[in-house]
């Protein structure tokens, strides 16, 4: 048997019935394959060209969605559905870490200070993903600049790239929607 | 806040945050005075510090590790100054205490050494000493340990910790193995091939569970497998090359090969040309493995090797089947028959992960491991498919443009060395000269003179280089990528304008180009050039050189490449006159063969005889009369006259090859095998059949020893031994052989080969024999025609076809016709004579 697919499974399983540790060891794989599939991505030339999600990401996602398929028509379904997804999968881990905390496993590293967001201040991404919701519903666009800029990673002109908007525009957008979403997370 | 308001504020704040901050306008005066909107603004502005760092970063490893940490510093044991002085026991390294030294190796040193503080653990604590930014190695450390501490799996040695020594070296911490080195485990435990085979698989399934977490451990080797005394192999390394290596987000165009921390014995093709590494080139490391674990040998002989000669053997190089390497290994114990069987799946597998372009090989090192399973099980495996040449011949071909361009980097770069460094020695030798002896005075100045031009001539040759690849930068003019094509192109323009006055160095260059082009396929172009260089040759060094007469070879080795074969001729002669006068017997000697070479190719069979027999005496005076060259000549002699039907000569001369082959190499070696079969030939046309059946049996089952089964050798020696079975009557056994060896030259020749007509031409009187009579005449019909069309009407496997077409017609009672054939043939025979 081949062991990591099984592994990979198991994972998954563990995953499922609720087991934090078995995410944390298939997210940085998660983590890379949508990264690659990102990449690949923004290196294909043009419309038309449709990509094809790894076995993995597949799986997972079928997990999360429950959808049957996963299928894109262009490169902005495609970057929209990689954003959710990295972004589904941060805010299930810290979900299930906050359980489990809750659990009262002492022995677990701090679990609040893993999961702090980077920046100076305090923010955690159940906050911030609850904060997100908020910014979707008035300006979705901007809320889905945040999402490929943080989850994703992608740079200024990637996203200028995979919007169709100008990097002046990006950059105008992701730093007032840093503005909104501090205030939101602090104010609430 | 709705949708518009928030535009608006968005927009407020993009007047407040652009231009010059003494330009903007008070947030009140920007909100015309809203009281809302102003507070809306002041709230949000508040958070514009929190703002520049807040998801500034990446979530996912704050997510999956806490934060890298320096080294703490502590200790206070004496310190090393680097890598390579071995640090005393006692010597703390991050949480580390040395105990003692482990290993010395190219990235670094290794040590035994247990944590410090509370947990008691044994650790290998690897120091890398590799002159590469710390920085640039810990950040990647920190990007990949997450991985590499979660590859979990009993085979693989565990990555526990990373960080900078006092020294600011980074430093690996792993799981501390005790065991040897894989391949030094088999030979002392005295393995047998099924145990050999099973810890391979064993190895191959870690590798494969790392992948599957895409981690490509890019440095696979004995020394990375360490088998401990309960017989566990354990990788050790894994992902370790990766953080050594140069960043590739790097343009990779301009790193120099051999950058990559790599072990180049078991470094896949794209691993040696800087192409990108994938899970692939760990599986070629795999083939080198099982090469070295079942043949006991390394592929290919690279100790002392250059870069490019490695480039050429790497990928270009075949390397000898493991089966034929096999003789030497200590642990066949299960009998020769068993092990022949054995051989040939371990070559298909070996081959198959050793190909030479990434997708030629397993897909995975789980595929591969599946295959060694299934050969275990006695199942056909999936590897038999490919052949050593056609794999070679594939890399090559899609890759001619990135080794012709390095063969010429690498080509020129040495000229240009080689010339510099002439240059100062010989000015270097005129001062001394001129300081010595004043009465020397005026040869110092000539010397100096000398060693002027030399550096001169560097000079030229390498600002031509820098210049030719300046206009191959597409940055440099803004336009598009240019082609290797107008490279050179552009090369062999600059050559005839600016040096002209250079004809050494123009000699060189032209050559050295007519290579390149040779390489690329563009043989006119590669000949003019060839042509040039040699013209320039003569005009600097005279007409009596070795190097023309080395060039004179290349050429005409080119132009009988390109079918043209009296240039070639022409050539070779002038290069033998050369030689002649220069009294060099040996390379005389090599140049007479090339010239029987082309002569037998044109049908001249006398002529080609004569050369032989020249080429014979001057080797038996260089080597004396035992030699295996002498044996060599007498082989190719022998064949030649039994080609052109003069079989006693024959007979006598291949039996003193026979006779020198085996005592100089002993009964089983491939030169005493061929001239066996010759011989058996021979005798089988001089109708001594039981003499024959002998030597051809013999021929027949060394080779299947040698080569397994499926191997076009093993089938030229069945379909000869089968023609002598049929002129025995005993066609079972004729009709036995035969199926084998069409099967297996049908598989690897496809049609129109001499070797797939002869054996079917044999076929054909097979069908004959067993009274499928119409079948058969086709077969032999087709088969003398493709040999007349492929060997000329004069060859002996021509001759022999007809002979039996002809045999066959006349027991049908239609000598009619086989006399009409046979004088056809005679005229075309003549006419063949007088080309």
């Amino acid at each position: 048997m081949p062991p990591t697919k099984s592994e990979v499974t198991r994972l998954l399983d563990r995953w499922s019935a609720g087991d934090t540790d078995a995410l944390g060891r298939l997210m940085p794989l998660i983590v890379r394959d949508l990264r690659n599939m990102a990449g690949k991505q923004l290196a294909a030339e043009g419309p038309g060209h449709t990509l094809q999600p790894t076995a993995l990401v597949n799986e997972v996602y079928l997990r999360l969605a429950g959808r049957r398929t996963v299928q894109w028509d262009n490169r902005q379904q495609f970057f929209a559905f990689v954003a959710g997804m990295m972004r589904r999968v941060l805010v299930d881990h810290a979900r299930r870490q906050r359980a489990e905390k809750r659990g009262g496993d002492a022995v677990k590293m701090p679990l609040d200070e893993a999961f702090r967001l980077p920046g100076r201040g305090n923010v955690q991404v159940l906050d911030l993903d609850l904060a997100l919701r908020g910014l979707t519903e008035i300006d979705p666009r901007q809320a889905r600049i945040v999402e490929l800029r943080f989850f994703v990673g992608l740079s200024v002109e990637e996203v200028s790239a995979v919007e169709g908007i100008s990097r002046t525009t990006v950059k105008r957008e992701w730093h007032t929607a840093k503005l909104w979403l501090l205030r939101q997370i602090h104010g609430s | 806040m709705n949708p518009d308001r928030w535009r608006g504020v968005k927009e407020i704040l993009g007047i407040l945050t652009s231009g010059p901050p003494e330009e903007r306008p008070s947030v009140a005066d920007a909100c015309g005075g809203d009281p809302t909107l102003i507070r809306d603004v002041e709230e949000l502005l508040a958070y514009g510090h929190e703002a520049e760092t807040f998801l500034e970063g990446n979530p996912w490893e704050s997510a999956s590790g806490e934060a890298p940490k320096g080294d703490d510093g502590a200790g206070v044991a004496p310190r090393a100054d680097g890598p390579n002085d071995t640090l005393p026991p006692g010597h703390r390294v991050g949480a580390y205490r040395i105990e003692r030294l482990l290993d010395r190796g190219g990235m670094g040193v290794v040590y035994l050494a247990r944590r410090a503080d509370d947990f008691d653990q044994r650790v290998a604590l690897k120091l890398v000493d590799f002159h590469l930014h710390t920085g640039d190695i810990l950040d990647r450390f920190y990007r990949e340990r997450q991985i590499l501490a979660d590859l979990e799996h009993p085979n693989i040695a565990r990555l526990l910790d990373g960080g900078s020594t006092d020294q600011a070296l980074p430093f690996f911490a792993m799981e501390f193995v005790e065991g040897q080195p894989i391949d030094r485990y088999c030979d002392d435990h005295g393995l047998s091939i099924e145990e050999r085979l099973g810890l391979f698989r064993q190895v191959c399934e870690a590798v494969h569970f790392a992948h599957q977490s895409l981690v490509v451990h890019r440095d696979i080797k004995p020394s990375n497998i360490l088998v401990t005394d309960e017989g566990v192999p354990k990788l050790l390394d894994f992902g370790i090359a990766k953080i050594l290596a140069p960043d590739p987000s790097l343009p990779s165009g301009t790193t120099m090969p051999g950058r990559r921390p790599m072990t180049p014995g078991y470094a896949s093709p794209e691993q040696l040309l800087d192409e990108p590494i994938t899970t692939a080139s760990d599986v070629y490391a795999l083939g080198v493995l099982l090469y070295r674990l079942m043949s006991g040998e390394a592929p290919y002989r690279l100790q002392g090797a250059s870069f490019l000669k490695m480039v050429e053997l790497i990928c270009h190089g075949e390397p000898p089947r493991p089966s034929t390497v096999v003789r030497r290994f200590p642990a066949v114990e299960d009998g020769p028959r068993r092990w022949r069987k054995l051989a040939g799946d371990i070559d298909g597998i070996v081959l198959k992960a050793m190909g030479k372009e990434p997708r030629q090989r397993y897909a995975s090192a789980l595929q591969l491991s599946e295959d060694v399973d299934r050969h275990l099980k006695g199942l056909p495996i999936a590897a038999r498919e490919g052949t050593w040449w056609y794999v070679a011949g594939k890399f090559a071909r899609r890759h001619t443009l990135a080794l012709a361009m390095l063969g010429v980097i690498v080509g020129f770069a040495v000229a240009a060395t080689v010339l510099w460094r002439q240059a100062v020695e010989e000015r270097g030798r005129a001062e001394l000269e001129r300081s010595r002896a004043e009465a020397a005075r005026s040869q110092a100045v000539d010397e100096r003179a000398e060693a002027d031009r030399s550096r001169l001539r560097a000079e030229r040759v390498s600002s031509f280089l820098e210049e030719l690849f300046e206009a191959a930068d597409p940055d440099a003019d803004g336009a598009a990528a240019v082609s290797a094509r107008e490279i050179l192109d552009r090369g062999r323009l600059k050559i005839s304008q600016d040096l002209a006055d250079q004809p050494e160095v123009r000699a060189e260059l032209s050559g050295t180009l007519g290579t390149v082009y040779n390489n690329l396929g563009l043989y006119a172009e590669a000949r003019e050039l060839k042509e040039e260089g040699l013209r320039w040759r003569k005009e600097a060094d005279g007409t009596d050189r070795p190097e023309l007469a080395i060039d004179l070879n290349n050429l005409a080795r080119l132009l009988y490449d390109l079918g043209d074969y009296s240039a070639s001729e022409q050539r070779l002669h002038e290069a033998l006159a050369i030689w002649r006068r220069l009294g060099d017997d040996g390379e005389t000697a090599t140049t007479l063969r090339n010239l029987a070479a082309v002569a037998i190719d044109r049908g001249r069979h006398a002529e080609a005889l004569e050369l032989h027999r020249e080429a014979l005496e001057l080797s038996r005076g260089l080597y004396g009369p035992d030699h295996p060259k002498v044996a060599e000549s007498l082989y190719n002699l022998g064949v030649l006259h039994f080609t052109s039907g003069s079989l006693d000569p024959a007979e006598r001369l291949l039996r003193q090859a026979l006779d020198i082959h085996v005592r100089a190499r002993g009964p089983e070696h491939t030169r005493v095998v061929s001239a066996l079969g010759s011989l058996g030939r021979v005798l089988h046309a001089r109708g001594r059949l039981d003499e024959a059946g002998d030597y051809l049996s013999r021929a027949l089952a060394q080779r299947r020893r040698l080569l397994g089964d499926g191997h076009p050798h093993v089938a030229r020696a069945e379909a000869s031994l089968a023609a002598l079975r049929l002129d025995e009557g005993d066609t079972d056994a004729a009709g036995e052989l035969l199926r084998r060896a069409l099967a297996t030259l049908r598989r690897v020749y496809g049609s129109d080969n001499w070797r797939l007509a002869d054996a079917e031409s044999v076929w054909g009187e097979y069908l004959n024999a067993v009274g499928r009579v119409d079948e058969g005449e086709r077969y032999l019909f087709s088969s003398y025609r493709d040999l007349t069309r492929i060997k000329g009407p004069n060859d002996v496997y021509t001759r022999s076809a007809l002979n039996r077409l002809v045999h066959a017609l006349e027991g049908a009672g239609r000598s009619a016709e086989a006399e009409e054939l046979q004088a056809a043939h005679r005229s075309a025979e003549e006419q063949g004579k007088g080309d």
